[in-house]
């Protein structure tokens, strides 16, 4: 009850990095192509381009 | 030999009618969750006890466990010269079977005994009949959002399990035992389903998650309100979630990996 | 006794109420009436069920037989959100408090507003310091219920069971493992709050002084009966051996000091033999 700000916070980045993980094992592990050809490496990559 | 007959049918008597308490228990629990929507708060709250304090434990377990798969995988396949499959190993037994099942039991260890104690000492302490006194559902406003905290979590702790434990496995392979890094992730992304390997997974946490927030707030709902009683309630917690777990994924392996 | 002239105004009343556990009966053809306004006792030895009549009461608990009603309606014949409704205009103060352990005294207060009610949060703030402050605990609003003592938890679960303005309230031993003080203060607190707030109280307990001292009428139960009732000195003069042994708490009468035995030069006579 007391502390709801903190605890918010930990429940936020729990949820995110649950999420994460989950992201992680969709495209990371198992390479998820719902973008074709496009991974989250090449995305990247792009980016550090510009 | 009467004696033990009989024995026999009080017990089958008594296990199903705590059968079907539970399930009693298990529809209104269902129910309840349509009142915490409204009410995030109680949710949030539970999301915290449950999922957050759990996370620790379980990611340095899933740590741990790849780390010890990337090691062990690594003596077995360097025999036979395949250490670039290494990836494929660490990250399938992970996802299909060591990522729902640990994490579950870790689940059940630190979450779910600390449910049923919470819960019954809250009958113990008259808590959940002061409630009822107050024209308050304590199913609903005690029960309900754990079950739904416990459900969300597991999934997201599995997948954290897995996620780390295949970074572990990583760690150990490619940074200490000279496996190529490019070959470990690359293996692993060719032979590991999106479909197959990682939805699974999913639905085994999923219904990991449901069975053990179950069996964990009904021993609590249910325990003789006295200091014993509840103690034993949270062993009978971690028993009955273990064997279930253990159970529930034999019967989901055959299910989901039986036909190819 | 005075029952034509008690029933007309009661709040609650108890006929034919029969409750077992098993096979164990707890009540048999219990009669009794509350009335409206004023502070009515049960007094009776421990185990004989005092807690569980104020469930039934409560609708916590359905009888085998008889009927209860409160406030006109029969409580075991009411569906569950009519319950509730019911249940929202009785107190019930549970032995042990029953305060929510992970919430402060503070939220516990206003727990049953913030459930019951759409008040805005400064509404409850009020209420609930009032209702505190009835209690004398206004400055311990922000402790645990922890960090409080027996006394002030059943003090702080006094002004939860009074926040919704009950129409009456139910206490269950309240003065048990209270030092003398924290007694009296509970003694005074449910005297006026009876007279504040025309609160019907039903008060369960054994502590025979503080309960006769405040009680307007009094029902001793023993064996799952009544087995006296009446005003306190009618109580305290009454002809029944049992009630002068449970008033006077002698060590032996008719409820006997010794558990049943046999004969004890027979018990000691017989062979040595292990049980």
């Amino acid at each position: 009850m007391q502390h709801s700000s903190t605890q918010d916070t930990l429940v936020g980045l729990f949820v995110a990095a649950g999420i994460a993980g989950l992201f992680f094992l969709a495209l990371q592990v198992s390479n998820l192509n719902w973008l074709d050809e496009s991974h989250g490496t090449i995305i990247r990559h792009g980016n550090d381009g510009c | 030999m009467m004696d033990f007959i009989q024995t026999l049918g009080r017990n089958t008597r008594s296990s199903f009618t705590k059968l079907g308490r539970a399930t009693f228990f298990l529809v209104q629990t269902v129910i309840g969750i349509a009142d915490i929507l409204p009410r995030p708060r109680l949710l949030l709250n539970q999301l915290y006890s449950v999922g957050v304090l759990s996370f620790l434990i379980i990611s340095i377990s899933g740590l741990f466990v790849g780390m010890v798969l990337g090691l062990q995988g690594f003596y077995i396949l360097s025999d036979f010269g395949a250490e670039e499959t290494l990836g494929v190993m660490v990250a399938a037994s992970l996802v299909r079977e060591l990522g729902p099942v640990v994490s579950a039991l870790l689940f059940a260890g630190r979450a779910g005994s600390a449910l049923t104690a919470e819960i019954g000492l809250m009958k113990a302490t008259e808590q959940l009949s002061g409630m009822e006194m107050m024209a308050v559902d304590p199913i609903k406003r005690i029960i309900s959002p754990r079950f739904l905290a416990g459900f969300i979590s597991m999934p997201l702790l599995a997948a954290l399990f897995s996620a780390i434990g295949i970074i572990g496995g990583q760690i150990v392979g490619s940074g200490l035992l000279g496996v190529d890094d490019g070959a470990y992730w690359s293996q692993m992304q060719a032979k590991l389903d999106f479909q197959d390997d990682i939805i699974n997974g999913v639905i085994k946490s999923l219904v990991f998650g449901f069975v053990t927030s179950w069996i964990a707030l009904f021993e609590g709902y249910d325990a003789i309100p006295t200091s014993e009683g509840v103690s034993r309630a949270t062993t009978r917690t971690v028993v009955t979630a273990a064997f279930s777990i253990l159970g529930l994924d034999f019967v989901l392996t055959a299910l989901m990996f039986g036909d190819d | 006794m005075g029952d034509s002239a008690r029933c007309h105004n009661s709040l609650v009343t108890v006929r034919g109420l029969s409750f077992s556990r098993g096979d164990n009966k707890i009540f048999t053809d219990v009669s009794m009436d509350f009335e409206s306004g004023k502070i009515t006792a049960i007094m009776g030895p421990s185990g004989t069920g005092k807690t569980t009549l104020l469930k039934l009461i409560g609708g916590q608990l359905q009888p085998s037989q008889g009927i209860v009603t409160v406030d006109g309606s029969n409580v075991h014949r009411l569906r569950r959100n009519e319950l509730f409704v019911l249940r929202k205009r009785m107190g019930m103060l549970f032995q042990s408090g029953a305060l929510l352990t992970d919430m402060s005294v503070y939220d516990n207060v206003a727990f049953p507003l913030r459930e019951h009610t759409h008040l805005p949060e400064s509404m409850i703030r009020t209420l609930v310091l009032l209702k505190l402050q009835a209690v004398g605990l206004r400055g311990a609003r922000n402790l645990m219920p922890n960090e409080l003592s027996g006394g002030m938890a059943r003090r702080v679960a006094l002004a939860r069971a009074i926040a919704l303005d009950p129409m009456m309230i139910m206490y269950d031993e309240p003065f048990t493992g209270q030092d003398p003080i924290s007694k009296g203060v509970l003694l005074h607190l449910i005297k006026s709050l009876n007279a504040t707030l025309g609160l019907t109280t039903i008060i369960v307990s054994h502590d025979v002084h503080e309960t006769a001292a405040i009680a307007d009428y009094i029902y001793v139960v023993s064996g799952g009966k009544v087995i006296g009732e009446g005003s306190p000195s009618e109580i305290k003069h009454s002809a029944s051996e049992w009630v002068q042994q449970f008033m006077d708490g002698s060590a032996d009468g008719p409820v006997h000091f010794h558990y049943p035995a046999k004969d004890l030069q027979d018990d000691l006579m017989s062979s040595g033999k292990r049980y």
